[in-house]
């Protein structure tokens, strides 16, 4: 076991472990338990982070279907559509 | 002679792993595309339950997915002739973390807060590695950079660039002249002002700052073969001042009094997560919120031209000797990140074949599923960066906190431009007014 175990660097052992693992924990229930105390702009904004479902990558097809129909509409940007070969 | 023979041997082609990454990609979008996967598992959010993340029958097909991709990549890791006897193991220990990765990134408040899967996934590994240690055999299947090429060729699938000339000329003054000024004031910032040791670093941190933050991040690390260390840095960095910015930003605009075309505008060109500029351009209205998601997608199409540009200019000029001759075209194409390949192949095959084949909403399905796959490689990648690195390297790179310099004077740089290019494009002096 003590083998195995040489692969990295490392300090603290398994208490160390423990540690970091109830850290986590005490870190989820302490946002768990301020979070609904947020309020005013803060507040607001990480409600809607929650509640919105886009990834933070490069999608423009997205589950966020109202940008989707907004994309398509032709003239909200001052510019007509510009069609890019046959599509 | 037989170096040459050697460097342009067939054999790459199931030899290599940049070549894995795309068979890799390849095989997944055409079992969601051929209807073999029909639904990619996804983790549930919850509340003050964890197990609630695993309702309606996910367990079963998590761990289904779990012996899947773990089969699919040991067939990789036997061709490629690697450390395959003890890879399963492994593999399956590193999915179990980014399980949990992913668990405690859908609790509720984090969700909101953006504490991510690839923060968790960096934290678990990193806990491994810096306590207990990471085991030899778990080291051997910690395959981060094959999970990130790999998520990298399903992201490439994603950017479709028929779209790109349909998003419209306010936003692409925005975010394609924007950018890119950017990225070059934070090279020549970090390089020559702050005088990086890592030029890695600094094209990761501006690329990361100007375009979309992680997912950037990544792209560019792998294209100029960044350390671990060095991703690790920049994940850690933008996912911090994204939050920050996520709450700062919407307040600055109201009191500020701007527009909410010209507001959603700025906060889409300056707010790194796609997810939290949609949240925080709400907060401006629903007007603000789709031209600031409209403009943060039109930046995120360019992951794929500044990781392909990154990754010749290390292979011609950056990470050439001088003093060298001009490298030949063959030269080139021997050191060429070939998983760029793959992800610009994607985009190509999706934007220009699928997409008038298909038409847009079989083309929408097949993406939404291949995200969730590129979500888990991703996720496995950041796991394994964690099991592999240790706080001390971490500690190193920081050398006197010029990549945190680097960033907010970069960021400060992009958020006065942007306002500056949202004025112009959204507040009726270059196009009309949107609203």
């Amino acid at each position: 076991m003590g083998e195995i175990m040489e692969g990295n660097r490392k300090s603290g052992g398994w208490v160390g472990l423990f540690l970091g693992l109830a850290a986590v924990a005490a870190f989820l229930t302490f946002a768990h338990w301020i979070s609904p105390e947020l309020s005013g702009a803060a507040g607001e904004v990480f409600q809607n982070n929650m509640e919105q479902e886009i990834d933070a990558t490069a999608l423009i097809y997205t589950d966020y279907g109202d940008v989707r129909e907004f994309l398509v509409e032709d003239g909200r940007y001052g510019i007509e559509l510009v069609p890019l070969g046959p599509f | 002679m037989a170096e040459k023979e050697k460097r342009q041997s067939w054999s790459d082609l199931w030899l290599h792993e940049d070549y894995w990454a795309i068979w890799f990609g390849a095989i997944l979008i055409l079992v969601v595309a051929v209807g073999l996967v029909e639904a990619v598992p996804k983790i549930g959010k919850w509340t003050g339950n964890p197990l609630d993340a695993f309702s309606g029958g996910v367990v079963l097909s998590v761990a289904a997915l779990m012996v899947g991709l773990g089969l699919l990549t040991w067939i990789g890791m036997i061709l490629m002739k690697l450390e395959w006897k003890v890879y399963l193991g492994g593999f399956l220990f590193i999915f179990l973390l980014s399980i949990l990765s992913y668990v405690l990134a859908s609790q509720a408040t984090m969700k909101a807060w953006g504490v991510g899967y690839a923060i968790w996934g960096l934290f678990l590994g990193l806990l491994i590695s810096n306590t207990v240690g990471t085991p030899e055999w778990l080291l051997k299947s910690a395959r981060s950079e094959m999970f990130i090429k790999t998520g990298l060729v399903l992201l490439g699938a994603e950017i479709l660039f028929s779209k790109i000339l349909k998003l419209g000329g306010p936003g692409l003054v925005v975010a394609w002249i924007v950018t890119p000024t950017v990225i070059i004031f934070m090279w020549y910032f970090g390089t020559r002002f702050l005088k990086m040791s890592s030029k890695k670093l600094t094209i990761i941190v501006a690329a990361a700052t100007s375009v979309c933050g992680v997912s950037a991040a990544i792209a560019t690390a792998a294209a100029c073969r960044a350390k671990k260390e060095e991703l690790t840095l920049a994940v850690g960095m933008t996912m911090i001042f994204t939050v920050i910015m996520m709450i700062g930003m919407p307040a600055l605009a109201k009191l500020m009094g701007i527009s909410p075309a010209v507001g959603g505008a700025w906060l889409g060109g300056t707010i790194d997560s796609t997810g939290a500029v949609v949240a925080s351009g709400a907060l401006l209205g629903e007007n603000a919120e789709k031209v600031a998601a409209v403009v943060k997608m039109i930046q995120n199409i360019l992951i794929g031209f500044v990781a392909f540009v990154v990754a010749v200019a290390w292979v011609t000029k950056v990470d050439r000797d001088p003093n060298a001759p001009k490298p030949s075209l063959m030269e080139v194409w021997y050191r060429f990140p070939k998983f760029i390949l793959g992800f610009v192949l994607a985009s190509v095959v999706f934007s220009f074949l699928l997409l008038p084949l298909l038409g847009e909403n079989d083309v929408a399905a097949i993406l939404k599923q291949t995200k969730v796959f590129r979500g888990w490689f991703f996720c496995l990648a950041f796991v394994s960066i964690g099991l592999e690195s240790n706080f001390k390297e971490l500690a190193g790179q920081m050398v006197g906190g010029k990549p945190i310099i680097l960033y907010i004077v970069g960021q400060s740089f992009n958020i006065v431009l942007t306002l500056f290019a949202a004025w112009l494009a959204f507040g009726g002096i270059l196009f009309d007014k949107v609203f």
